[in-house]
């Protein structure tokens, strides 16, 4: 807990000296033609004068008292920006991972069953296939073949369940592919235990012992790897809503980078860790749901 | 009694050679994916000495030309992009630095991480804790605006690209090599070489890092493929590799506008970079099932 608020401040404190690095919005903000008169305004206006040590002492009193500062791009608070980016992010992420979990349970397990079987070899090397394909090509195929091709799909923006099919199917490939592998090893070991033995001898169901027996064992390092999947897609996934015109979290930070919007970063920075910090805390309560030697410790 | 021992040790020595051979031409796809790895590192090597001015040539009339075995004869085979040039003398050109970014950075993340993570577990106590700390704070800096800030100071090229890749690849390596050594720190062949008056230095050298080498590498090689994507992706976002070098991730980008008309300018080069992540992916899962001893003997039972 100690551990990772130090971590936390740590990030905070890099990313506004190395953010200021990137140059002074004033190019950026300000026509080229701007006299130095109105550049000189323009940075006391945004308080960019003061020595960077002053600006970082104005920028923690404000922290500790949970104000991001405004965005310069739109005059509002930073915060406010980020918290309207933020769900449309997290829903992409929570459909995309519900959909890989669920698929390469039932693929990893079956895959488990009959090891090195034609099975196990198809869904060995599927699931290599999506861990090793970049999302932004698999995403410009796909629009390539179903949008522009056969006008099934929209090729980018937001709506009803037709603009998710796309940016779902390409997200989804990279976790599928790495949580496959994961599903097939833990049930494989579980399956050489001695209680499977027993769950046969006393005639339990080829199904349920697959499922229910197996599976509760194998569930720890499914969650683990699931969970470290998913705080990944916390951060956004830049090229997929860039591509597709989400307006995420990814496509506002990079946004934000290019237009020196140093409020808006940092507002994101902090968002961003101190939800990667919450979503431990949910993992180690499955934790606790899943295994009672865990729960009673 | 030495020399029977050199003896065996020979025999063993080339007996293992000959059973991975077997093993190789066992499985086909591990060999398929061998082939190709020698292959696009041959393109690398040769690429832009030989077909450096085709890459370049434009042409007007034959722009956004579809993939043909026309006038161009061989050049023509995977298409033209809209500038006319051949996109098959382009894909082999920018296999050098697709592959040397992704190989100089991994392999520097890699020597440098281990150092770090095998002196963050053999010094424990403070400094190790100050270690881990500034390698979790890496690990969750946002990568994507540490390139844009080395590519703003320094100049947006492929060394500066290795550099900001090789850096935030270096917490995993830490982690990695860090976990290692915390267990065989405890080990008994460690206390009798420290009880024997061996160094620091020298027990790590000698007892430590050849023990946790082999895990270092087989994560490596996963990782080589990783850094790829990485690369391909920062230069799809136009943050990594600039114009007139390129890359694969960079062909892809570039073909992005033309989507609608050449689907191919964006489809070959993709297909590159997926074909020689999958051959890496392949082969190390491949080496790390015959490098295990217990896994080796089920494998030889299958495929006998």
């Amino acid at each position: 807990m100690v551990e990772s608020f130090f971590s936390l401040v740590g990030l905070v404190f890099l990313v506004f000296f190395l953010v200021r690095m990137t140059g002074n919005p004033a190019d950026l903000y300000l026509p080229e033609s701007a006299s130095q008169q109105t550049r000189m305004e323009f940075n006391q206006l945004h308080g960019l004068n003061d020595p960077i040590l002053v600006q970082f002492g104005r920028f923690a009193s404000q922290l500790a008292r949970l104000d991001l500062g405004d965005s310069m791009r739109e005059g509002r608070p930073a915060i406010d920006i980020v918290t309207e980016a933020y769900p449309t992010s997290l829903k992409l992420a929570a459909v995309t991972m519900i959909l890989a979990v669920l698929l390469s349970i039932l693929i990893g397990v079956w895959a488990a069953y009959r090891p090195a079987g034609p099975f196990d070899r198809v869904a060995t090397i599927l699931s290599l296939g999506g861990a090793s394909a970049p999302n932004f090509w698999v995403a410009l195929t796909l629009i390539s073949i179903f949008s522009v091709g056969f006008r099934l799909l929209p090729t980018s923006g937001t709506g009803g369940p037709i603009y998710w099919v796309l940016p779902v199917v390409v997200l989804i490939l990279q976790p599928f592919g790495v949580l496959v592998v994961v599903v097939r090893q833990a049930v494989m070991t579980a399956l050489d235990s001695p209680y499977i033995r027993t769950a046969r001898a006393k005639g339990a169901r080829e199904a349920s012992i697959l499922f229910v027996h197996a599976l509760r064992n194998a569930s720890l390092p499914i969650v683990t790897t699931a969970g470290t999947l998913a705080i990944g897609f916390i951060n956004g996934s830049v090229i997929v809503e860039s591509i597709f015109g989400w307006p995420g979290v990814g496509k506002l930070m990079i946004h934000s980078i290019l237009m020196r919007d140093f409020a808006v970063v940092q507002a994101v920075v902090v968002v961003t860790a101190v939800a990667i910090f919450s979503f431990n805390i949910v993992i180690d309560l499955i934790y606790a749901l899943l295994d009672p030697r865990i729960r009673y410790r | 009694m030495t020399a029977i021992a050199q003896i065996d040790d020979g025999l063993i020595a080339s007996d293992r050679k000959v059973a991975y051979w077997h093993f190789l031409v066992r499985d086909p796809l591990a060999l398929i994916s061998l082939v190709w790895i020698i292959v696009t590192l041959v393109a690398a090597l040769i690429g832009p000495e030989l077909l450096g001015q085709e890459a370049v040539r434009m042409s007007l009339k034959a722009r956004n030309m579809s993939p043909r075995f026309g006038d161009g004869g061989w050049m023509d085979i995977l298409g033209t992009d809209s500038l006319g040039r051949s996109i098959l003398a382009r894909i082999i050109v920018a296999t050098r630095n697709t592959l040397g970014i992704a190989l100089a950075a991994s392999v520097s993340s890699m020597a440098l991480g281990a150092i770090i993570g095998i002196i963050a577990g053999y010094v424990a106590g403070r400094v190790g804790k100050i270690i881990m700390q500034v390698s979790d704070i890496i690990q969750s800096f946002p990568s994507m605006l540490l390139a844009m800030i080395v590519l703003y100071i320094l100049e947006p090229r492929a060394f500066n690209l290795v550099i900001v890749l090789a850096f935030t690849r270096l917490p995993v390596y830490i982690r990695v090599a860090r976990a290692e050594v915390l267990e065989l720190r405890e080990r008994l062949f460690v206390d009798a070489a420290r009880v024997m008056g061996s160094s620091s230095l020298m027990v790590i050298l000698r007892h430590i890092a050849p023990m946790a080498a082999p895990t270092v590498i087989t994560y490596w090689t996963v990782d080589v493929a990783f850094v790829m994507l990485s690369e391909s992706g920062l230069s799809f976002l136009g943050i990594g590799i600039q114009p007139p070098d390129i890359t694969w991730g960079l062909m892809v980008a570039n073909a992005r506008n033309y989507l609608e008309i050449s689907w191919w300018q964006a489809f070959f080069p993709g297909l590159m970079i997926m074909l020689t992540t999958l051959s890496i992916n392949i082969l190390s899962s491949w080496a790390r099932k015959v490098s295990d001893p217990l896994k080796r003997w089920k494998f030889k039972a299958v495929s006998a």
